[in-house]
């Protein structure tokens, strides 16, 4: 195995999601998890600007050891696509 | 025996009203210590106590308003305190030097935020909290609770902080909140009105091209881990910052029917609290820090304010105040002066604009900057050189 990621618990989809619900209501507390639809754009529909979403992003680091590049954070506008991105991107444990 | 005041947060402050005791006759205070939530004419602020020692009684009541210099507290030296304690003030009352109960598993929550969870019929396991220790506090429930109307925003509050992202923090009942928010919107509405009575604002607006600088920021991310990333916005800080150092006349205060220019250059940045809203933390001494400096305060303190841990000591007065709707807001913003401030700077999103260089056509990105200035303290030239300052500034990010 050259390639897992780096805790077990983002193994699947559904722990990683909610690891993103953690980090996001962490970042913006005033938010519930109603308000997270996976298609929700953070930035135009609840209003997260570029500190919260690089807040996120650092958590994300944290949590899951995954640094996304700046020109790929901007474009992240939902959890989905957040999912999909970490998904897409194991981080390399060797 | 030693008193805590209504501390005096501003020239425009007047009075304050005690929102909740975070302590009560007999608890341990130190200096430093955050002692109560207090709403000012401004804001919403955790103040704190000046004096070390016991809380010996409190003197005003929870929703009382006193005047700034007003007794507050009696704090004796030694540990016996009296029995006297203001009579509604305790039921609310919490302590920040112990974290509250949490026992079986029961969720951290002080005791008012739990009777408006239970007023509102919203389940405290639902909610994070901002309090100590990941304790709910009454904001908290106040934001994630019941949906309300942006009862204050697009309005250029004071460079005062508040603690929480809530505009409504209230007394809990229904009544007392639309109290609570009619009477923040007259806050809000008093202050604009002396605004556009007393400031005659003159407005300049011009387009900076960025797109070089874009370029230089994305490459100078590219080898930073996300924890030393540049934003924009800490790039429009400084470039205000450094440009309003040259041009006194936009950068201070007036006060008495006269001008003081400010040596210091002190950023008020206007930060959205997507509860409705505003609140505008200063970045101290813009001009003189490295960039990364501000960046790291400027993410400190927007992150803080809008998850309620902003105090009132880290605040001070600003000299001119910075506002912007977003990435995908507004193209032009005109902003409103808060008094005593003499100009605040409006900076529309970043957008593409079609340009002609020489004889071909070219995507360009572009900002639309707007000064709003005082006509009292700055002329229209004064203005438009330091609007052109800090095109200037922009274009050259590496000297920022």
């Amino acid at each position: 195995m050259t390639k897992t990621t780096k805790m077990p618990e983002t193994q699947n989809a559904d722990a990683l999601r909610e690891i993103l619900y953690e980090l996001i209501l962490d970042v913006a507390p005033d938010l519930t998890r109603d308000d997270l639809a996976p298609d929700v754009d953070l930035r135009y529909d609840l209003g997260l600007d570029s500190i919260d979403s690089l807040n996120i992003a650092n958590g994300i680091a944290e949590r899951i050891g995954l640094e996304i590049p700046e020109i790929d954070r901007t474009s992240l506008r939902n959890v989905q696509a957040l999912l999909d991105y970490i998904l897409e991107h194991p981080v390399a444990t060797t | 025996m030693a008193e805590i005041r209504m501390p005096s947060l501003g020239a425009e402050m007047e009075e304050g009203t005690v929102l909740e005791w975070y302590v009560k006759p007999g608890d341990r205070v130190e200096h430093g210590q955050l002692v109560a939530l207090l709403d000012t004419e401004k804001a919403e602020i955790e103040m704190e106590s000046f004096e070390t020692g016991w809380i010996d009684a409190l003197l005003v009541q929870t929703g009382e308003t006193v005047a700034v210099g007003t007794p507050m507290a009696t704090v004796r030296s030694e540990a016996k305190a009296s029995a006297v304690a203001a009579s509604d003030a305790s039921p609310t009352s919490k302590s920040h030097d112990e974290p509250p109960p949490a026992t079986g598993g029961r969720v951290r929550a002080t005791p008012l935020a739990r009777r408006i969870a239970r007023e509102r019929g919203i389940a405290l396991e639902s909610i994070s909290g901002s309090g100590p220790n990941g304790a709910i506090v009454e904001a908290d429930i106040m934001a994630a609770g019941t949906p309300e109307p942006a009862v204050i925003s697009d309005v250029a509050n004071s460079s005062k902080e508040m603690s929480t992202a809530s505009p409504s923090r209230r007394s809990g009942t229904a009544a007392g909140q639309l109290d609570r928010a009619a009477r923040r919107r007259q806050v809000i509405a008093a202050a604009m009105e002396r605004s556009k009575r007393e400031i005659p604002h003159y407005y300049l607006t011009t387009s900076i091209e960025l797109t070089s600088t874009l370029a230089w920021l994305e490459k100078a991310n590219l080898g930073r881990p996300i924890s030393k990333r540049l934003l924009f916005p800490a790039l429009l800080v400084k470039a205000v910052a450094n440009a309003a150092r040259r041009f006194p006349q936009l950068n201070g205060h007036w006060i008495d029917g006269a001008h003081q220019p400010s040596d210091a250059v002190h950023v008020g940045m206007v930060v959205s609290l997507r509860t409705g809203g505003i609140v505008v933390p200063t970045l101290r001494d813009a001009d003189s820090r490295p960039l990364d400096d501000v960046m790291g305060q400027l993410q400190d303190v927007v992150t803080r304010a809008r998850t309620g841990r902003l105090r009132s000591a880290e605040l001070s007065d600003a000299t001119l105040a910075l506002t912007s709707l977003g990435e995908d807001g507004v193209e032009t913003i005109y902003g409103v002066i808060y008094p005593p401030q003499v100009s605040i700077l409006g900076f529309g999103a970043i957008h593409s604009e079609v340009r002609a260089e020489g004889d071909l056509l070219g995507t360009r990105s572009i900002l639309r900057a707007t000064l709003a200035a005082d006509h009292r303290a700055s002329d229209g030239q004064e203005g438009s050189r330091f609007l052109m300052g800090i095109a200037r500034q922009l274009a050259d990010p590496e000297n920022l």
